[in-house]
C-alpha cells in the first residue's frame, strides 16, 4: 500500500497514543463540567466545604482558592491531552478514530468521576455532590454514572480498533468508491 | 394605601440598589482586603501540604492510567 506520493503508507493500528490523550482530554474537559456546573453555577459544593463549610465570606474565599487549584489541575489535564493528541496526529502508525478518541474521552471523564468520588466522597468526605438528607445517594448516582461513562466509553474504544487509518489518509471504503 | 406605598418601595429598592453600586462592600472582589488576608492565611496554614495531596491524587491517578494505556494500547 502506498499514499499519493507514491511512499509506503504504514497501516495504523497503533491506538495508545490516541487513546491516553483522550483519557487525559476527558479527565480535564470532565473535571471542568464538575467545577463549572456543581461548584459554581450551581453551587452544590466546594472543593473542601465538608471540612470547612463556605458560611461566611472567609470560608467561601478559603473554598475558592481550592476550587481554583482544582480547575488549574483539570487546565493542566486538559493541555497535556492536547499536547498528545497533537504528537498523535504526527505519528502514521496512530489510527485517526473517531470511536478511539470520542471513547476515550468518555472513559477518561467517568473514570476520573468514579475515583474522584470514592476517594474524595466516601474515603475522606472533604466534599459531597449535594450535602443533606440525601447526600449518600447523590455520591453514589455520581460514581454510578461514572461507571456508566466507562461502560459507553470502553465500547467506543472497542469498535474503534477497526479504524486503521492515519490522519490525513484517505481511507480504502473511500478510495474504492472514487472513479 | 398599598398603592400609595408600593410606588415609594419601589424607589427606595432603586435606590438602595444604585447605592450598593457606589459604595464599597465587604463582598467586593480584593486582592488585599482582611477577608482575603485571612482566607489566604488559612490555605497557608491549615494542613496546606495535605490538602494539596487530597486535590492532586485523582489527577495523579488519572495521568497513571493514561500511560498505562498508552503502553497496553500498542499495535494489535
Amino acid at each position: 500500500m502506498s499514499n499519493d506520493s507514491g511512499a509506503p503508507m504504514v497501516e495504523a493500528t497503533h491506538h495508545g497514543p490516541i487513546l491516553a490523550a483522550g483519557i487525559l482530554l476527558g479527565t480535564g474537559l470532565g473535571g471542568f463540567v464538575d467545577g463549572i456546573v456543581l461548584h459554581q453555577i450551581l453551587q452544590w459544593h466546594n472543593m473542601l466545604s465538608s471540612v470547612r463549610p463556605p458560611v461566611d465570606l472567609v470560608a467561601m474565599k478559603y473554598n475558592m482558592v481550592w476550587d481554583g487549584l482544582f480547575h488549574a489541575l483539570t487546565w493542566i489535564m486538559t493541555a497535556a491531552g492536547l499536547a498528545r493528541l497533537w504528537r498523535a496526529g504526527r505519528r502514521p502508525d496512530v489510527p485517526w478514530s473517531t470511536r478511539t478518541l470520542v471513547g476515550a474521552l468518555f472513559l477518561g471523564w467517568g473514570l476520573f468521576n468514579a475515583i474522584e468520588g470514592v476517594i474524595d466522597h466516601q474515603l475522606l468526605g472533604i466534599h459531597h455532590v449535594h450535602p443533606g438528607e440525601a447526600e449518600l445517594a447523590w455520591d453514589l448516582g455520581f460514581i454510578a454514572s461514572g461507571v456508566l461513562m466507562v461502560a459507553g466509553g470502553w465500547a467506543a474504544v472497542r469498535a474503534g480498533r477497526a479504524d486503521t487509518t492515519p490522519r490525513g489518509a484517505v481511507p480504502r471504503v473511500l478510495k474504492g468508491a472514487t472513479p | 394605601m398599598e398603592k400609595e406605598i408600593a410606588p415609594i418601595a419601589r424607589l427606595a429598592r432603586i435606590g438602595a440598589a444604585l447605592a450598593a453600586l457606589l459604595t464599597p462592600c465587604t463582598s467586593l472582589a480584593c486582592p488585599s482586603c482582611p477577608a482575603g488576608r485571612a482566607a489566604r492565611q488559612q490555605v497557608c496554614e491549615e494542613g496546606l501540604g495535605i490538602n494539596l495531596a487530597i486535590a492532586l491524587l485523582p489527577f495523579a491517578l488519572m495521568f497513571a492510567v493514561s500511560l498505562a494505556f498508552e503502553r497496553a494500547g500498542g499495535a494489535r
